[in-house]
């Protein structure tokens, strides 16, 4: 009884949070979870018609290069319970190019029906959230300013390909796959999304650059950030521009529904039998984009301005009125440098994702495994590599270890546990077990779910079929 | 299943360690300390400077700079010392007087026995000077005439009078015809406003005022002892416009003038040297009046502590010539030279309280007989107008200076202010060089630092064309901007002089020279 008690209150927690990680994917890929199996490869196919209501709770961030303790560290002595920002340390582990990578996603209902001559077809509601934060290594060379005092030598204040992208979207995929012969099965989805909301920047380039004798600074930028999101106000009268996110929440409900942010994207996979013991597998996911036409805003700043002081002469000493020049500064830099409105609307592309993968039963309790993960972002082209074991004692219950080398680092175990009822899965997974020393790591990622069959018709014995598959 | 029993704790031992482990550390980091300290280097103000600029000439302009021909920079001043007014120089004439008090008398008749006359001419005479300077005709502003006929008590009679010498604002001769006198109507007044007096026209007529008088008077008193009949005239209440005639030779003492300068010294107690290469300084006289005249100059000089020093170079005496007859509204132009050698220089660099300028005019000193003319509006201009090319000499001034200066703002900038440096950088054109240092003090006048860490020296230019460069650099500390903010007081001295001015080098300032500045601002802020 009280485990009932828990495991509804578990299931209220995860309605209302409702999400489900994909930092956790390489370990999840060869558990047999319902559905996100079949999400990752649309070629995987269950052992029988379902329908899956699938609430859980996730959490993933992961940023390319820091810990917390490559960020922070603590003072000495009296100082000793001050935090201080590390910037030395960052300045060695930063990369040319660092990401912070949030996703976020949820599979709020899944139904698969297994057809004649091999086809499984499918149709599933999710939600899924990207943000993806990108900064160049120069970051650190902010703290120095634009002088070396020292040598008498300018810096250059480099603020160049930094990013901010995220986009929110709900799909709708119809996925079919076919047996195409004992061993070969092969699927697609097709998914329909429905966007809510969207940043993506697609230039960022600003830079303050001083000559050698300090004479001169050259101020440029050329910034464009397209936002589908009614966040930007202008002002009447002065035309500057205010952020407000007040109405933004309303975009961002689930409710929201506009026909102007609309895309598609396809999922292609396959699954091969190689022998008894081997089975391959591989996916191509997330190849489409968005068109996001709903409140499409722009923010535009393009400009160049030679700052070389305020310049006085004979004719221009009487009367000479400090205020009014700076204000007539400012105006100029402020009608240069600070950004515009547009309404055009754009597209975003989703991070395309690619897996193959391969399982070798040992026996009929351990099957060992291993995956090749690529992921596109923007500017980034992922790799990220994973070797595992799932344990299955029995029919209920599995037990996946993984060793992964992601996110540039070797030093992620990953765990996961899967309990299969007969009308619901328990599972935890992450990629990153050593997350746990959340100081030393750089992602953090977890996943507790609960799927819930409201519909399923009589099993197939999985043991016909893939190995990996419940 | 002991699994499912215990999996509430699993759950829970999974995640606890997790979220405890780093809450602190990460509750902290809203406050993590940045711990930089960026520098930034900003130009922030340049500017240029030309003496050619400073003093560009506009219509009005008294003072400006010129290129001559060599490219020297002349400095052009041109400035007015006094203007004379007429009524000044001629008080006497132009005054308020009794013009003409005269009266014709007629033979006495018995009762009842007339005389008469259709015309008869008298000749009444003009008091004042105008008889002595033979002004012959004077154009009024205003002015009386007044007829007094005694007649009336013992006498039946009627006049008619024609003044030749004197016409109205019409051009017309005053005239009165068929006057009969009565006790209550015996006297009869013109108004004279705009009228014009003919006089002195001949060497006969001098000092004659003619009237031309017809009448017709029959005796009725039976006394004896009754007075002759009559006609008193009167002029007066004149305001003269202008007046014409032989002005003579006569000599006016002008009264002196003097022309506050220098209040104080501006450079206090310091006895500098300017020596001019060789202006061109002219003195002007710019004369409407229609006489010519002298000016001998009994003072000419500046008053420097009550002390007077007389400017040499200025002729003794100097004769200014009136515009012809005909050409009243025009000015003559004379112009005498100040020696170039004149000690002007070096009295004016002694910055002299005032100027003074004596001495006696002599009218018509050449010809006493020459045919003159005065008008009320008529002036004389005396001016002054100097040519100097910048080719001097300049002994070292100082400027000392105290000015208000309040940094206690620093102190919200005390912490986070590491160091701050100011560069100037100066291109200097101009053959002078200058000495500086500026002290913060607090409101008791008390030094807290200095401006510079020692007086720094802008170097002057040696050659054309090539500036001289001085790197100025201010660097202060936190240590030293803590002091600063206690700063009430900017205390300055500077020191100008050209160069190689202490073995007597003239220098010269040319049109393409200028003082290039550039500053630059540095500072080191922790965060």
């Amino acid at each position: 009884m009280k485990i009932r008690v828990a495991l509804l209150y578990f299931l209220f927690c995860g309605l209302i949070t409702a999400f489900s990680a994909t930092g956790q994917d390489k370990t999840m890929y060869f558990m047999g979870i319902h559905p996100n199996g079949n999400q990752l490869n649309p070629a995987v196919q269950y052992n029988r018609s379902l329908v899956i209501l699938s609430p859980s709770l996730s959490f993933s961030l992961a940023n390319s290069s820091l810990t917390f303790n490559k960020m922070f560290n603590r003072g000495t002595g009296a100082a000793d319970s001050v935090l201080f920002w590390n910037f030395d340390s960052m300045e060695k582990n930063l990369r040319n190019t660092n990401y912070i990578h949030a996703n976020i996603s949820n599979n709020l209902l899944f139904a698969g029906k297994k057809l004649k001559n091999g086809f499984y077809a499918s149709f599933a509601i999710s939600n899924k959230n990207d943000i993806y934060f990108t900064f160049p290594e120069t970051f650190v060379d902010l703290r120095h300013g634009n002088a070396d005092l020292a040598n008498n030598k300018p810096r250059t204040i480099d603020l160049n390909n930094y990013s901010f992208n995220g986009i929110m979207y709900h799909e709708y995929s119809f996925g079919l796959s076919k047996s195409i012969s004992e061993k070969l099965i092969v699927g697609a989805h097709l998914k329909l999304l429905r966007g809510n909301v969207a940043a993506r920047t697609t230039k960022f380039l600003a830079s303050i650059k001083t000559n050698d004798d300090f004479s001169e600074s050259f101020l440029a930028t050329d910034i464009n950030v397209n936002l589908s999101a009614p966040i930007l106000n202008t002002q009447k009268g002065d035309g500057s521009i205010n952020f407000d996110i007040a109405s933004l929440q309303d975009q961002m409900l689930w409710p929201y529904i506009s026909l102007k942010n609309y895309g598609v994207a396809i999922d292609l996979g396959f699954t091969y039998e190689l022998n008894e013991k081997i089975n391959l597998s591989g996916s191509v996911n997330d190849v489409g984009f968005i068109r996001w036409g709903a409140k499409p805003q722009q923010l535009i700043s393009k400009g160049e301005y030679l700052f070389d002081g305020l310049y006085f002469s004979t004719q221009n000493l009487d009367g000479f009125n400090a205020e009014n020049y700076f204000s007539s500064y400012t105006d100029t830099i402020s009608s240069i440098f600070l950004p515009f409105e547009s309404d055009n609307s754009f597209k975003t592309w989703l991070f395309a994702k690619s897996y193959i993968g391969a399982t070798y039963k040992y026996n009929t309790k351990i099957t060992f495994s291993a995956l090749l993960k690529s992921t596109v972002f923007y500017d980034v082209f992922l790799v990220e590599a994973t070797v595992g074991t799932t344990y299955s004692p029995n029919k209920k219950w599995a037990f996946t270890g993984t060793w992964s080398y992601s996110n540039y680092s070797l030093y992620n175990l990953g765990l996961g546990v899967l309990f299969d009822g007969e009308r619901y899965q328990i599972y935890a997974a992450t990629d990153n077990l050593n997350a746990f020393d959340t100081l030393n790591s750089k992602s953090v990622n977890f996943l507790f779910g609960l799927n819930m069959f409201l519909f399923q018709s009589k099993k197939i014995d999985y043991n016909s079929r893939s190995s990996f598959l419940r | 299943m002991d699994l499912k029993k215990h999996i509430k704790i699993i759950i829970l031992c999974l995640i606890l360690p997790v979220i405890f482990s780093c809450v602190k550390e990460f509750k902290d980091i809203p406050d993590a300390q940045l711990n930089i300290s960026p520098e930034f280097g900003l130009p922030i103000a340049k500017g240029n400077l030309t003496l050619s600029e400073v003093f560009k000439p506009d219509e009005d302009s008294s003072m400006f700079l010129y290129p001559g021909e060599d490219g020297i920079l002349h400095l052009i001043f041109k400035q007015n010392i006094d203007t004379l007014e007429i009524d000044e120089l001629m008080s006497d004439l132009m005054g308020d007087q009794l013009l003409l008090n005269d009266s014709i008398t007629l033979p006495r008749v018995s009762n009842g026995v007339s005389i008469s006359s259709p015309e008869t001419y008298f000749n009444l005479h003009l008091d004042s000077i105008l008889q002595e300077q033979q002004v012959d005709s004077l154009l009024l502003n205003s002015g009386i005439i007044e007829f007094d006929f005694k007649t009336w008590e013992n006498y039946d009679s009627k006049f008619s009078i024609t003044l030749p010498n004197l016409c109205d604002s019409e051009g017309e001769n005053i005239r009165i015809l068929d006057f009969v006198p009565t006790a209550e109507n015996h006297k009869i007044t013109f108004n004279l406003e705009n009228g014009k007096l003919k006089i002195n026209s001949s060497e006969n007529s001098k000092g004659i005022f003619t009237v031309q008088l017809g009448y017709n008077i029959m005796g009725k008193s039976t006394d004896n002892n009754i007075h002759d009949p009559t006609i008193s005239f009167k002029m007066f209440n004149f305001d003269i416009n202008s007046a014409y005639g032989k002005l003579g030779g006569f000599s006016i003492d002008l009264d002196p003038i003097y022309i506050d300068l220098f209040s104080e010294n501006p450079l206090g107690e310091q006895v500098i040297e300017l020596d001019l290469g060789e202006p061109q300084i002219n003195l002007l006289f710019l004369n409407q009046f229609g006489f010519p005249f002298s000016f001998e100059f009994t003072q000419i000089g500046f008053i420097k502590d009550g002390a007077f020093e007389e400017i040499t170079g200025v002729p003794k005496s100097i004769l200014v010539e009136a515009p012809p007859l005909g050409s009243e509204n025009e000015f003559t132009t004379t112009v005498f030279e100040i020696d170039p050698n004149s000690n002007l220089d070096q009295l004016a660099s002694k910055f002299p309280q005032q100027m003074v300028i004596d001495g006696q005019f002599e009218i018509n000193p050449n010809d006493p007989n020459a045919y003159n003319f005065i008008r009320e509006q008529d002036i004389m201009i005396s001016r002054v107008e100097a040519d100097i090319p910048l080719s001097f000499r300049l002994t070292q001034i100082g400027l000392d200076d105290t000015t208000s200066l309040n940094l206690s703002s620093l102190e919200n900038l005390e912490d986070n202010l590491e160091l701050i440096k100011l560069q100037t950088k100066i291109k200097n054109d101009f053959p002078f060089e200058l000495d500086m240092q500026a002290y913060f003090a607090d409101e008791n006048y008390i030094i807290l630092d200095s401006l510079f860490n020692e007086p720094i020296h802008i170097l002057g230019s040696e050659f054309t064309e090539i500036p001289a460069e001085s790197n100025i650099w201010v660097d202060k500390t936190n240590a030293q901007i803590r002091t600063l903010k206690g700063c009430k007081h900017l205390i300055s001295n500077a020191y100008f002089y050209t160069r190689d001015s202490n073995s007597g080098e003239i220098v010269d300032f040319y049109s393409g020279q200028g003082l290039e500045i550039e500053i630059t601002g540095f500072a080191k802020i922790n965060f």
